[in-house]
């Protein structure tokens, strides 16, 4: 396209331009100005006289237009390519990856060996060989502690799920073993696969004591010596001590709200044309936008006002808070596969500001342990001798 | 040859009407510009071109294009 100047010049000044040999590519006659497009060379004689003949630039046509735009606009520009070049280069960073799994040990392990081969947070990002060649060295350096593992980028986040090898010991060991009480307790079931059962249900055992032997004998006399398998379950016993507040704060709407954007970049967030937020206040929240790589998100929200209204509980209701409490504390400490079987309050104590309570509490749990036995069968055999 | 000469580097003025517009070549100079009146040189010879609302669209070193009523050309 062929660079072109376009300026304005009056009726009356056109005719003049004559006696100047300036060329024009084109004419275009308004009301009562002339629109003259003219190439670089004309438009340079007509600027000399610009003073003199009252001539007003118009505007460009053809490349030299956007380099014009180029050139008025260039901080503009520059923002947008650094924008474009900083968008690029955050998500080409790692801003965050997620080893799942509930094992500590195989977490730690891996984030070891990532670390060590450069997946670490604020690292740039590894291209597809090199992530696949990393997975396949983990694999291979822990071959007795990972099955599987699978390392998948999503934006700037690393997902890292892995399946730990279980070696099955008790399939491969074969040492003869006893069962024992894992600790004092009544014993409640007792499942037995293999050995010999010398307790009963109902009997109290302390921590230690054999509830199915090894050692098999007969006429009092021990015949063989085997892995003894069993699961027992028995009562035991807790006392928890928890001190609970009197006092109390309980959250209640005003029924105030209202309606705002929030805007969150990395982890601070904005409250969009929101100038009085309140005080206390809780949000429902709807994601307009959420970027997939970078720590980027705009959201549609309901505000919800609410206030903290101090409370105080009745005696009784804070004995029932805190045995709530000691409940849910005990709860945590065991099994899964154990339950309360009872409950009872030893004391309560009210203090000023708090109520101290021991709660004791009977539970069903799992009191299987092992001891191996490191006996040979003739030693046995001689003792008894 | 002569011919071929004057294809290919025109020495004479040539005047083209065409969808109301008056384009003419390799033209001198201009003398006078009106909105009735548009007098052109060439070799000392003046063209006279009369109408109404005559303006130029087109103003180059050897080609004058010419809108208008045109109403007579003299040579």
């Amino acid at each position: 396209m062929k660079n072109t100047y376009i300026i304005k010049i009056e009726e009356k000044y056109f005719k003049r331009l004559l006696s100047y040999h300036i060329y024009i590519n084109k004419i275009k006659k308004e009301n009562n100005y002339y629109l003259l497009y003219l190439d670089s060379d004309n438009y340079q004689k007509l600027n000399k006289l610009k003073k003199i003949y009252n001539i007003e630039f118009v505007g460009y046509k053809g490349l030299i237009k956007y380099k014009y735009i180029l050139k008025k606009h260039y901080p503009f520009f520059i923002m947008v390519i650094l924008g474009i070049s900083l968008i690029i280069f955050l998500s080409n960073i790692i801003f965050q990856i997620d080893i799942k799994t509930e094992d500590k040990e195989i977490r730690e392990l891996l984030k070891e060996e990532l670390n060590s081969r450069g997946i670490s947070l604020y690292k740039f990002v590894k291209s597809y060989e090199d992530k696949e060649s990393i997975k396949k060295d983990i694999l291979n350096n822990n071959k007795d502690k990972l099955e599987w593992l699978e390392i998948t980028r999503v934006g700037s986040k690393y997902i890292v799920e892995v399946e730990k090898r279980i070696i099955n010991k008790e399939d491969t060991d074969t040492k003869p073993r006893n069962i024992v009480a894992l600790k004092n307790a009544i014993i409640l079931s007792i499942e037995a696969r293999n050995g010999s059962i010398v307790k009963k249900l109902n009997d109290y055992v302390k921590k230690g004591d054999v509830i199915v032997s090894g050692e098999i004998t007969h006429k009092d006399e021990v015949v063989d010596l085997v892995r003894a398998d069993a699961v027992i379950y028995g009562e035991t016993w807790y006392n928890v001590h928890v001190s609970y507040p009197i006092a109390y704060q309980e959250k209640k709407y005003t029924g105030k709200t209202k309606t705002r954007f929030g805007l969150t970049l990395f982890t601070k967030k904005y409250n969009l044309f929101d100038k009085t937020p309140y005080k206390n206040e809780e949000i429902k929240e709807t994601n307009i936008f959420k970027h997939q790589f970078l720590p980027l998100k705009l959201s549609f929200e309901k505000v919800f006002e609410v206030i903290d209204e101090d409370n105080i509980y009745t005696v009784d209701e804070a004995c029932e808070e805190a045995v709530k409490l000691a409940r849910s504390k005990i709860l945590a400490k065991l099994p899964k596969d154990s339950k309360i079987l009872s409950q009872k309050k030893l004391k309560i104590i009210v203090n000023n500001s708090t109520i101290d309570v021991d709660v004791f509490f009977k539970v069903y749990e799992n009191i299987t342990d092992t001891i191996e036995i490191n006996k040979k069968l003739d030693d046995i055999t001689k003792e008894g001798e | 040859m002569k011919k071929i000469r004057e294809y290919l580097n025109p020495s004479g003025l040539e005047l083209h009407y065409k969808n109301d517009m008056l384009d003419v070549t390799l033209y001198d100079e201009i003398i006078l510009l009106t909105d009735d009146e548009i007098i052109l040189s060439k070799d000392n010879k003046q063209i006279v071109i009369k109408g109404c609302e005559l303006t130029l669209l087109k103003l180059l070193d050897s080609e004058v294009l010419i809108k208008g009523e045109i109403k007579t050309i003299e040579l």
